[in-house]
């Protein structure tokens, strides 16, 4: 769906790039915008910068206010958060008269815990830094205010700071005028322009005129700015400021506000004020209560005769006290609304400014002053809230008082909640009057003149722009104001929320929270309600089309338009759609359109059917979800998951989470482990997975990379499942029989072609076979059928396979060592991502529509998998050696490890996240768990060896030697028992000494005391899950957004949750305290074996191992430690978090880092923080921590990486790459297909560096698991295409297009051939080709993975850069030296063909002489 | 003169003993957690004894019905815990006897939500159906009594009945259960109320609260809708106000002649817990599971208004109270005039139990006993007019078929006797043996 957005952003740039005589108006652009893109476009025309990505906030403000010392027009955006890390620069650009524009979203600072929503710390964090603050009250006053604090901050050289609330204002469509280009430049002119100096400070230091924007640091008139000045300098410079500068601003702001009200035809004041002439009460308040407090004085006044006014602020700086005590003068209490509360003060800040700029008040005229703390953290406004307020209000209000939240909850429907809210009651008996809050049901508080729209929809669905565009509709069509209030949330999955929007005249004004919908439209469903005439209709939609949100909308208007809600024919709506797709191209208008109308005509009326029956039923069974059962009930401290299953979970499951209470608990910011266990996803669930064991192989891929630990998989032999059954249906008497049967169902198995799908089956066979044979009386008999019906009706369902893996070959190697597989989903962990039933081959699963019985039947399954046994350690160790299993899925089989990360959290269907960090954890459970053990083993031994020492002191006392003086007491007691200090004291010789030494005892017993708690807090501890064998912090981001989201901590070690984007220096800490912990224990174990070995002295030695630290442990001593895994994205860790990240790595500290990378490569439309140099590599430059780089789709190989950095002793980095499908834009049962193509184009190539691994550092790094070079034919762009995110990274090209290269020949291009040349590639759906072309950013980025993956290679030694060069020197010195030798072999070889020639030709001449004498002498005869 | 009786407000005799509820009078109702057992006897009221439904082994669910009514003078009992039957069986009751019980095992992870059915309709039944409802809602008389509350709706035909009587009085001492359900659930009360009224087809609806509780009497005439047939008459602070026919003179300045019963009179009398059961159950469709039960006495180290399921044992009430102090010599269940010291601290809380008092060896320190010397003030502190001097010696000397002739069946036991006598005579201590001694020897005979 075209989001509302980028089509202003269109609109507006058609706007300024606009011919004359185009449509626009001259008095601006009507539009629905939320505060955020309203102020961004209107930004975008103004500032020739705005600074959105940066090193963080630090990074954003700084670079901001560099620019604006350069006399540009600069700008930032700012989030609550932000402010707290940048204050110090905040007063640094005040100080230094940057003229600079910020923006602030009112996000609140992180606390106890974080949220999402609003908050005004920040605001008045940023109060006293110098900057003259705007806040605006709803959308248009924020787009009014940016131009105005523009032309303040530029005349006064004062920086100004325009404030949004965030999900009331800075998230909200909300109807707006933008300014059109000629009133821009009239209102705020060029940058460049000489002005008229304002103030006689500035005629003194510019002279008669300036630059309008004035440059600080500038080639023309070279200065130093923010010099070094000595104590005296310095007051003299901060004192000048408020007269020469500061004073005015005020002046300004007045001049302008009048100045843009004959320009845009609207007034604004420093405050407002509503009905305040005779008002008794008044509500004060700032941003977007303003509005709200309105309409609850409206209702007040007519409904309660009450007397209210609300004025509202709107200049929190310069602080307006005497507009202020003039329009409060005279009413009898002013009601200060904060959203803050201001921890430990007397009161919250604006409270106590107003109170006092009243102090100037005379006393006859001066109000009574109460502040009254709402919304902290986003919790709603409700008008009937502050209508009970306004009923409630006297002078001698609790101070403070807040409103909208329950201190107590009388209801009294969760019985064991209830005794919490007694004790509390009982402690604090007053705590109930601290809140107030109305009851529910606000319907009679809304204007009947107003339309008021709920859409629900469910988290991750893509469906956030519904709201916007209904608004944008709805405004062509009636024009009017819109309010509205977009739902926002941590959750990815399956939560419903509900987005609210209400149109009105021009009279409207901001109603508050929970409001009474008109119509509300269900989008999972398709349904709309009409809350009036309660109908339901329902949008016939065609599932899997993509545009079933323009379908929803078509059929929402043709609701409101049948129920005459709104008055326009069919042709009217279509038209107004139209209008607002303009900037959309063609085709795709036309269909969107297309759906728009079908649902506009289709929509039709249902039947209204209820819900509630179903979840009645549910109750019983549901009473109490299994991990409160395991866990136990210890205690009812903040860590016990049973007290919080009663005190929270029954809350969430009964959807009353609005009944939560503020608590202790609450404020502490923590959950128990394993509460997400609690969530059961079956309701927001269409499909579930089925599994037929007739088809399973046993390879184990579905169960090691289900995200959500949703399958449970156990192989044991029939004997141990028959126990099991036995165990759980009660049927002893099956007992004698059972190796029998248990024999009888591997035998017959062994050989048969066909095999019983589940245990029922094959224990009847088994019995079947047996029953003749059982040489028993038949009462006997009768009680063993009995009980095989027993064990058949209870835990027959089972299904079993018969596999080679777990039952042919463990046959092979010994008898009756048979196992068989169970695979089993849990219909309540399951998100049916369908991942596992894409990832099995032989079908095995499948994909299955969900109905009642259907998971009836799965729950019943998993109630009878939760009795199996685990999995025998023996077959775990025998199949990891299975190539075609793996490590890794057979370190899945123990259910330890299974369920190192159980589901129910709130993380997208799919998430390559939750793979990752599951397979991370679960390698870490199967790494500790055998290094606890033997701590456990080394502890108790200690424990023992101490308590021995303690029994032999004892018994020591007595003379035992004498035997027969002994013998001879006892013989002469007469009593059946005696007092051993008597029989001591007539034995011994008086002489013997028989005192024992009370010192050395209590040590002992001290001593033996604390190693055996110890050893118990390490085995069992209060929950029974003994000591955690790790321990966990998260960084921000998107992996924060599911691990830790309230209520659902899916958990069992502890865990923080950090949002300062500080997390390796607080794990850093964390690690350190566990360390101490370990030489805590350590140094009882080495007391300990002081004392057996040297019983007497060594007292120094003693007082030597307090002092034990845990930086004196031995190696081997330090691996006790539980290691402490930090996970974040990259964009937290290895983004503004780097350099803390290099330091952590560089540490020696046993911190393992598990970095889920996005792998954006800088190219998405929002920039994000995320590096694009390769962290890989700069770990690799640390060379002493362990470094890899993974893959979910490689799932041995993460195993094997993870278990390596565990046995590292230091830091070590683990990347991988964590494909997103709600994110990135995949389906969600595509996340190990990107994963895999990941590797294959080297976007992120798996290797390995272990510093401690043999030979030189080349030597030491692992490239395996990489696809051969000669494989290689994936670019990063066929990455890429699959994915919605980089979509603008592509154009689909024309058959005709010329001047292609395909992309893999593209990068042998160098720059000068490049030119004129597009990238392309290829892809074949259904057998038709299409070319899409390659933007010139991802091309790039693709030459760059080749480079890294190159550079790896040439680290790790397999090619290296001297080759090609080295090659051809070689060749060509062979070549030169054979050439040699071939030339002086010639040479030599003609020498003696010479001399031959020139020997014969002596030798023939010396014959033919010698003939010619011979024959002369013969003549001569 | 008539105008002058009826402001006084009272009853003739009575006595004033020292309320002692300062203690509790301010506390708030708390939940007690759950434990881990709970014994539900099948006989808690005067009546027949329940019949189980359930068995050994089962689940039940908090709410679920586990015993029926075993006849018309009887109610049925729910189970007051989610959890499992252990045993069915006989466990040792409040009076040291062993009696048949239901004993249940609580489920230490059940969430103990109530699974309380809808609420009942209650106007569209029928009389009948009403009075059968509340026999299954296992409604008693929340005062101490636990006379089932079925049986006192059921009014012969012919008989009309004028009045509702709501009785606040809680004119014992130490207790504070019906004073704080008045202060903490006004709404519930006049809901209630409503309901019987309707269902009685009485004209108007009479809360009497003794003059001493003036916040309670501020709260509910507060809360009463205006034009709705209540009022709430402010009693004299004197005991036994809270005795039905006492209460019926003080309000109505009607004598119920002995023999006879309230409706008689045109009267209906419900105690206000008993009223809070009747809203519970027809708006919220709770039954009886739980009471409100006032922990206190010099004995207790931290007292409390408790809202205890039905069965706990009193061990684990006093545990929630922080146990008992040293010294303890008495623990009573119901008030310290007609409430009865327990055998056994296992003994589970029953319906009718508005108190668990716990008293020290001074309270409970038995003063020596003097021959009677005919002083007559136990005759002038007896509200029904009857000779306690003359039925105590009778008693003494196990004359009980002559004490017939004195009328001792109309003795409701309340104390004042036994409380106004300077020689320490137990009076009321020897007229229940007596009343004992008769009622069981009836039984062979009916």
């Amino acid at each position: 769906m075209a989001g509302m957005r980028s089509i202003a952003i269109h609109w507006y740039r058609k706007v300024f790039g606009a011919p004359a005589g185009s449509d626009i108006r001259e008095e601006g652009l009507d539009t629905v915008l939320d505060g955020h893109s309203a102020v961004s476009i209107s930004e975008a025309a103004i500032a020739s910068r705005a600074v959105h990505a940066a090193e963080g906030p630090r990074g954003m403000v700084a670079a901001a206010t560099g620019l604006a010392l350069a006399g540009r027009r600069a700008t930032a955006f700012l989030s609550g958060t932000d402010i707290a890390a940048t204050q110090d620069l905040l007063t640094s650009a005040a100080g230094k008269h940057a003229p600079l524009v910020l923006h602030l979203a009112t996000r609140a600072v992180a606390a106890h815990g974080a949220t999402l929503g609003s908050g005004h710390e920040s605001v008045h964090l940023s109060a006293d830094t110098g900057f003259f603050m705007l806040f605006a009250a709803n959308v248009q006053e924020a787009v009014d205010f940016t131009y105005i604090a523009r032309r303040v901050s530029e005349e006064s050289l004062v920086p100004g700071m325009v404030i949004m609330d965030g999900e009331q204002t800075a998230l909200a469509p909300q109807d707006t005028r933008l300014l059109s280009p000629a009133q821009v430049s009239g209102f705020l002119g060029s940058a460049h322009t000489q002005i008229e100096s304002p103030t006689a400070a500035q005629k003194l230091l510019f002279g008669e005129t300036r630059r309008r924007v004035v440059a600080w640091h500038d080639l023309d008139e070279p200065a130093l700015t923010g010099a070094l000045f000595e104590q005296d300098s310095f007051a003299l410079g901060a004192y000048a400021r408020r007269p020469f500068f500061d004073a005015f601003v005020e002046e300004s702001l007045e001049k302008s506000f009048e100045q843009f009200s004959r320009k845009a035809g609207r007034h604004y004041e420093a405050v407002s004020r509503y009905r305040l002439d005779d008002a008794k009460t008044v509500l004060l308040a700032q941003g977007s209560a303003i509005e709200t407090a309105r309409v609850a004085a409206d209702f007040l006044r007519k409904e309660h005769k009450t007397k209210v006014g609300v004025l509202g602020i709107h200049t929190l700086r310069p602080f307006p006290a005497a507009a202020i005590n003039e329009a409060l003068a005279g009413c009898d209490q002013v009601l200060v609304l904060e959203r803050m509360d201001a921890p430990l003060a007397g009161e919250p800040p604006l409270s106590r400014e107003v109170r006092a700029s009243l102090g100037r008040l005379g006393s006859k005229r001066r109000p009574t002053c109460s502040p009254v703390i709402y919304g902290v953290g986003g919790l709603p406004l409700r008008v009937s809230d502050l209508v009970a307020l306004g009923t409630r209000a006297d002078p001698s209000l609790a101070t403070p008082v807040y409103l909208g939240v329950a201190f107590d909850d009388t209801s009294g429907e969760q019985p064991k909640r209830e005794v919490l809210l007694d004790a509390l009651r009982r402690a604090y008996p007053n705590a109930a009057e601290l809140g107030i809050r109305a009851p529910a049901g606000a319907s009679a508080l809304q204007k009947d003149d107003t339309l008021t729209l709920a859409i629900h929809r469910v988290t991750g669905d893509n469906n956030k722009g519904l709201l916007s565009v209904a608004g944008a509709v709805l405004q062509q069509l009636e024009e009017g104001r819109i309010r509205s209030r977009p739902a926002i949330s941590w959750d990815h999955w399956s939560d419903t929320r509900v987005d609210w929007l209400t149109q009105g005249d021009d009279s409207l004004q901001d109603p508050g929270d929970e409001l009474v919908a008109d119509v509300a439209l269900f989008v999972a469903r398709g349904e709309i309600l009409l809350g009036k005439d309660k109908k339901a209709f329902a949008v016939p939609l065609e599932a899997d089309n993509a545009d079933v949100p323009e379908a929803l909308l078509g059929g929402l208007f043709g609701v409101l338009q049948g129920a005459g809600l709104i008055d326009h024919k069919a042709r009217q709506i279509l038209a107004a759609r139209r209008r607002l797709l303009e900037s959309v191209d063609s085709n795709r208008r036309d269909q969107m359109m297309a759906a728009f109308q079908s649902g506009l005509e289709q929509v039709a009326e249902i039947e209204v059917h209820s819900t509630q029956a179903a979840h009645a039923e549910d109750r019983w069974d549901g009473e109490a979800p299994a991990a409160v059962r395991h866990l136990g009930r210890d205690d009812d401290h903040f860590a016990s998951l049973s007290r919080f299953w009663d005190q929270t979970g029954v809350l969430y499951r009964d959807g009353q989470g609005n009944r939560l209470t503020a608590d202790p608990f609450l404020a502490t910011g923590t959950m128990p482990p394993l509460s997400s266990t609690f969530h059961d996803t079956s309701g927001a669930r269409s499909h579930l997975p089925t599994f037929d064991p007739a088809l399973c192989t046993g390879c184990g891929k579905c169960w090691t990379h289900c995200p959500d630990s949703a399958i449970g998989v156990v192989s044991s032999n029939p004997a141990a499942l028959l126990d099991a059954g036995i165990n759980r249906s009660g049927a002893d008497a099956v007992r004698q029989v059972s190796s029998k049967l248990a024999s009888r169902m591997i035998s017959s198995n062994r050989k048969s072609e066909e095999v019983a799908p589940t245990f029922g089956e094959m224990l009847d066979d088994a019995y079947a076979w047996l029953k003749d044979k059982m040489p028993l009386p038949d009462d006997r008999k009768q009680a063993i059928e009995e009980g095989i019906g027993k064990i058949r009706a209870e835990f027959g369902a089972l299904p079993v396979a018969v596999t080679k893996p777990f039952f042919h070959d463990a046959e092979a190697l010994k008898k009756d060592s048979a196992e068989l597989l169970s695979v089993v989903i849990n219909p309540e962990a399951c998100k049916s991502c369908g991942l596992c039933v894409s990832n099995c081959e032989p079908e095995a699963l499948r994909r299955t529509e969900q109905d009642a019985a259907v998971l009836g039947k799965a729950r019943e399954l998993w109630s009878i998998f939760s009795s199996t046994p685990d999995t025998a350690s023996e077959t775990l160790e025998r199949v990891a050696q299975d190539p075609d299993i793996g490590a890794m899925a057979a370190i899945l089989l123990s259910r330890y490890c299974q369920f190192a990360l159980p589901g129910g959290d709130p993380a997208e269907a799919g998430s390559g996240e939750k793979i990752a960090v599951r397979l991370a954890l679960s390698a870490t459970e199967f790494h500790q768990q055998p290094i606890v053990q033997r701590f456990a083993k080394t502890l108790a031994e200690a424990g023992e060896s101490v308590s021995s020492l303690i029994n032999e002191t004892l018994s020591g006392t007595l003379a035992v030697e004498d035997l027969d003086a002994v013998t001879e007491k006892l013989r002469s007691t007469t009593s059946p028992r005696v007092d051993l200090q008597d029989l001591a004291n007539s034995v011994g010789d008086a002489a013997s000494d028989h005192s024992i030494d009370t010192d050395y005892l209590l040590r002992l017993i001290d001593l033996s005391s604390r190693i055996n708690a110890s050893h118990h807090r390490l085995v069992a501890g209060k929950h029974g899950l003994g000591r955690a064998r790790y321990g966990l912090a998260v960084a921000g981001g998107s992996t924060a957004a599911w691990a830790g989201a309230f209520p659902h901590n899916p958990f069992q070690a502890p865990v923080l949750i950090d949002m300062s984007g500080d997390a390796a220096q607080l794990s850093a800490g964390l690690i350190e305290g566990h360390l101490d912990e370990t030489a805590e224990l350590v140094r009882l174990l080495r007391l300990a074996r002081l004392e057996v070995d040297q019983p007497d002295g060594a007292d120094w030695k003693r007082e030597a191992l307090a002092g034990l630290r845990w930086q004196d442990l031995s190696a081997e001593e330090a691996a006790l430690c539980p290691p402490l895994i930090l996970i974040g994205s990259d964009e937290m860790l290895a983004g503004q978090g780097l350099s803390q990240l290099i330091w952590l790595l560089n540490s020696g500290l046993p911190v393992k880092v598990l970095v889920l990378s996005a792998l954006d490569f800088g190219l998405l439309d929002e920039p994000t923080n995320n590096p694009r140099a390769s962290l890989g590599l700069l770990a690799l430059a640390q060379r002493n921590a362990f470094v890899a780089q993974t893959s979910v789709a490689d799932s041995a190989h993460l195993g094997e990486s993870m278990l390596r950095a565990l046995r590292h002793e230091g830091p070590a980095l683990v990347q991988v790459y964590a494909p997103s499908p709600e994110r990135h834009g995949f389906a969600p049962r595509q996340t190990l297909v990107q994963a895999q193509l990941a590797i294959r184009c080297r976007a992120l190539p798996l290797f390995r560096y272990d510093p401690n691994a043999e030979g030189v550092f080349g030597s030491r790094m692992s490239l395996d698991g990489n696809p051969d070079d000669g494989e290689q034919s994936v670019s990063l762009a066929d990455w890429a295409l699959g994915q919605k995110r980089f979509a603008s990274s592509f154009q689909t090209l024309a058959d005709d297009v010329a001047a292609t290269v395909p992309l893999h020949e593209w990068l042998q291009l160098d720059a000068k051939n490049r030119k004129g040349q597009t990238p392309c590639i290829t892809t074949h759906d259904d057998d038709v080709e299409q070319r899409h072309a390659v933007s010139a950013e991802l091309a790039t980025a693709a030459g760059e993975c080749l480079a890294n993956w190159r550079t790896l290679q040439e680290l790790a030694g397999i090619v290296t850069p001297f080759t090609e060069r080295l090659e051809q020197e070689i060749r060509a010195s062979v070549a030169a030296e054979h050439q040699a030798d071939l030339d002086a072999q010639k040479k030599a070889s003609d020498a003696e063909i010479r001399e031959i020639q020139e020997k014969t030709q002596s030798e023939i001449a010396s014959k033919i002489r010698s003939r010619l004498l011979q024959l002369a002498s013969r003549k001569r005869d | 003169m008539k105008a002058f009786r009826r402001l006084r407000r009272n009853f003739e005799h009575g006595v004033h003993p020292a309320h002692h509820k300062q203690q509790t009078e301010n506390l708030p109702i708390q939940r007690v957690p759950f434990g881990k057992d709970y014994v539900m006897p099948l006989g808690q009221h005067i009546g027949v004894p329940a019949r189980a439904i359930v068995t050994a082994g089962e689940r039940v669910r908090r709410g679920q019905m586990i015993a029926e009514p075993g006849g018309f003078v009887s109610t049925s009992l729910h189970s007051p815990v989610t959890g499992t039957v252990k045993e069915i069986g006989n466990f040792r009751g409040v009076d040291g006897r062993f009696a048949p019980a239901i004993a249940i095992e609580a489920d230490p992870f059940a969430t103990q939500q109530v699974d309380a059915g809808a609420a009942v309709d209650w106007q569209a039944l029928s009389t009948e159906k009403f009075i059968e409802a509340v026999q299954m809602a296992g409604i008693v008389g929340m005062g101490g009594a636990a006379f089932p509350a079925h049986v006192k709706l059921s009014v012969p035909d012919g008989v009309r009945i004028r009045s509702l009587l709501i009785n606040g009085a809680e004119c014992e001492p130490y207790l504070t259960t019906d004073h704080r359900l008045m202060l903490e659930r006004p709404e519930a009360l006049l809901e209630g109320a409503e309901i019987m009224r309707q269902k009685l087809g009485a004209e108007e609806s009479v809360i009497g609260i003794e003059a001493n509780k003036p916040d309670a009497i501020a709260i509910v005439q507060k809360h009463i809708q205006p034009g709705t047939p209540v009022r709430v008459v402010p009693l004299k602070v004197k005991y036994p106000q809270g005795a039905e026919k006492m209460m019926i003179k003080s309000v109505f300045d009607v004598e119920v002649p002995a023999g006879q019963l309230p409706r008689d009179v045109e009267v209906n009398v419900n105690n206000v817990g008993t009223i809070v059961a009747i809203a519970d159950y027809f708006l919220r469709g709770i039954p009886l599971i739980e009471r409100v039960v006032t922990v206190a006495g010099p004995g207790v180290t931290y007292p409390a208004n408790l809202i205890v399921p039905l069965g706990t044992p009193v061990r684990d009430v006093v545990k929630f109270c922080g146990g008992l102090k040293p010294g303890t010599r008495e623990i009573i269940m119901g008030g310290p005039m007609m409430g009865r010291p327990i055998a056994s601290l296992d003994v589970p809380i029953l319906k009718g139990c508005s108190g668990v008092l716990v008293f020290t060896e001074e309270q409970t320190a038995r003063r020596k006993e003097y021959p009677c010397i005919s002083c007559g003030r136990c005759l002038e502190a007896c509200p029904y007019f009857l000779n306690p001097s003359r039925l105590a010696r009778l008693s003494k000397s196990r004359m009980f078929d002559e004490m017939k002739a004195y009328n001792v069946f109309d003795c409701v036991e309340c104390g004042c006797c036994t409380f106004s006598c300077p020689s320490n005579i137990p009076i009321v201590q020897l007229i229940r043996t007596a009343k004992d001694d008769l009622t069981h020897r009836k039984e062979p005979d009916a």
